[in-house]
């Protein structure tokens, strides 16, 4: 479904921060990405939502050649991607339900469907009392409960998090692992990026482990390959 | 009843506490309030003037001089110059112009009341031409023969009047562009300044899948909106300033002619320029980013 091959990413005229990546996730896999900070987790986690095309190499992703697609393509790819952000991104302006709304109606679904789709989704996260609030008025275990609502209220193939238990307690991190299990025994494919080593020895998913922009394959029960 | 969350909702990007939404409705009230006047003005100057000059076309005017050198006293003359004017095949009317009516023309140099029977004043006979645009010169030829008779048929007035008409069009389409420009260029910056403000909202909207489309639109939605409030001011404004003006003219006598319906164009104009302003440059700013 992913599939890296000798990408490098550099921004601009600096030096190449990921070097030589070549890595394939299969449909319905969950991976880890670890490695030290600084090792480039957040390069490669921004180009597996897009938000960056690769200096060099070949990205593919749901068979989509990223180096030779027009602009106008991106949109439904990233439709197909949820993210979870180390600092959520969520919108302060806007309330908990146009938070998490906010996929649905850049991909045109009718208001009324989606806040029913809405309103259900965050009954299930535990925050169906907090529909009108804002974000700054939540407790930072709720607005990562928002973040990954929005992430896959539109039933994404591919959901992305970064450092997702970075910001939260031992018992929260596991019910948020717990969580990406079961979306992924839907079909999910996942991908976390963290440093939490505990999770790392409790949960055995295969590991992305990155050195100083090089891709160290660790697997936990089998390593990923093209 | 539950309020509908949707209906209610506040907009994507927060446009309406930025640059655009706090100074934006003034600066598009200001130049809406001077277009509006200028093209008013102009509009009522050209109407104006157009009205006097079809009140004169056709027209001519006889003067006949009092002479002292004359063998025929002048009221004999006036009646040789009407007798021509009666027999040529270009004039529908001729009508020497009556004495309270010359007393009324000199009232404002000579005062109010009947003229002094010394006074050498010329005899005066209105005459209507069949044809608006007839060529006087027979006319001229005709009354040569009558002393001090001379024949004016306002030509060089009405040519200073289409001439001023023609110069009040072309100022006012200059400002009028000048005023469209400067707007634009408002927008313009505005709209990009507002780009960078909102950048990372805007880069969530994109990674959670919105289009360009869809960011431009939250633009050009709040554009619309902002806009149409100044423009209503500025127009609002428009009115209130050129009534006063028209009352002013009107007390130093000169009745402006203003058409109304000429209104509507420079807010509705200044409206669709602030959407499309905001949706073409949105649309050409993000696919400037990667």
């Amino acid at each position: 479904m992913i599939r890296f091959e000798s990408v490098g990413l550099r921004y601009g005229t600096g030096p190449e921060v990921l070097r030589d990546i070549t890595f394939a996730l299969p449909a319905g896999s969950f991976h880890f990405l670890t490695g030290p900070s600084g090792a480039g987790k957040s390069s490669l986690l921004r180009l597996l939502y897009l938000a960056h095309r690769p200096s060099r190499g070949l990205i593919n992703i749901f068979g989509q050649d990223l180096m030779t697609l027009p602009r106008e393509a991106l949109p439904p790819l990233r439709q197909q991607i949820g993210v979870v952000f180390q600092d959520f991104r969520l919108l302060d302006h806007l309330s908990v339900l146009d938070n998490v709304a906010l996929p649905l109606r850049a991909a045109g679904q009718p208001e009324t469907e989606a806040l029913s789709h809405v309103t259900e989704l965050l009954k299930w996260v535990g925050l169906g009392d907090c529909l009108h609030l804002r974000p700054t008025v939540l407790s930072g275990g709720q607005q990562q409960r928002v973040a990954i609502a929005r992430a896959v209220i539109n039933r994404p193939r591919l959901l992305l998090a970064d450092e997702p238990t970075g910001n939260v307690d031992n018992t929260i991190a596991l019910r948020l692992l717990y969580l990406f299990e079961e979306l992924n025994r839907l079909g999910t494919t996942i991908v976390v990026a963290t440093h939490n080593e505990a999770l790392l020895e409790r949960f055995k998913h295969p590991r992305l482990h990155l050195v100083d922009g090089h891709l160290m394959q660790e697997g936990a029960d089998a390593a990923p390959s093209i | 009843m539950p309020r509908h969350p949707f209906k209610l909702r506040r907009a994507t990007i927060p446009l309406d506490h930025d640059l655009t939404g706090r100074f934006l409705p003034y600066i598009i009230a200001i130049l809406t309030l001077l277009a509006s006047l200028m093209l008013l003005l102009a509009v009522g100057l050209t109407d104006t003037l157009g009205s006097w000059r079809s009140s004169l076309e056709g027209r001519a005017t006889v003067q006949i001089l009092p002479l002292d050198t004359s063998a025929l006293p002048l009221e004999h003359r006036v009646q040789l110059a009407l007798e021509q004017l009666h027999a040529s095949p270009l004039v529908a009317a001729a009508e020497p112009l009556a004495a309270d009516k010359m007393a009324q023309l000199l009232a404002p140099w000579l005062g109010a009341g009947s003229l002094p029977d010394d006074l050498p004043v010329p005899a005066l006979i209105d005459v209507t031409l069949k044809d608006a645009q007839t060529d006087i010169a027979p006319l001229k030829a005709a009354l040569a023969s009558i002393a001090g008779a001379q024949i004016d048929d306002h030509g060089t007035w009405l040519r200073h009047v289409r001439q001023l008409a023609q110069a009040g069009v072309m100022v006012c389409v200059v400002l009028l562009t000048l005023i469209g420009g400067a707007a634009t260029l408002v927008l313009v910056l505005l709209v990009r300044a507002a780009l960078s403000m909102h950048k990372d909202v805007v880069e969530l909207l994109h990674l959670v899948g919105a289009t360009d489309a869809f960011i431009a639109r939250q633009f050009r939605n709040h554009m619309l909106r902002v806009s149409v409030l100044g423009a209503l001011l500025g127009s609002v404004l428009a009115i209130l300033i050129m009534q006063i003006l028209l009352g002013m003219a009107e007390r130093a006598g000169f009745a402006l002619e203003v058409s109304w319906l000429w209104l509507p164009v420079v807010p509705c104009g200044f409206v669709a320029l602030a959407a499309y302003t905001a949706q073409r440059v949105t649309c050409n700013r993000l696919a400037e980013m990667t």
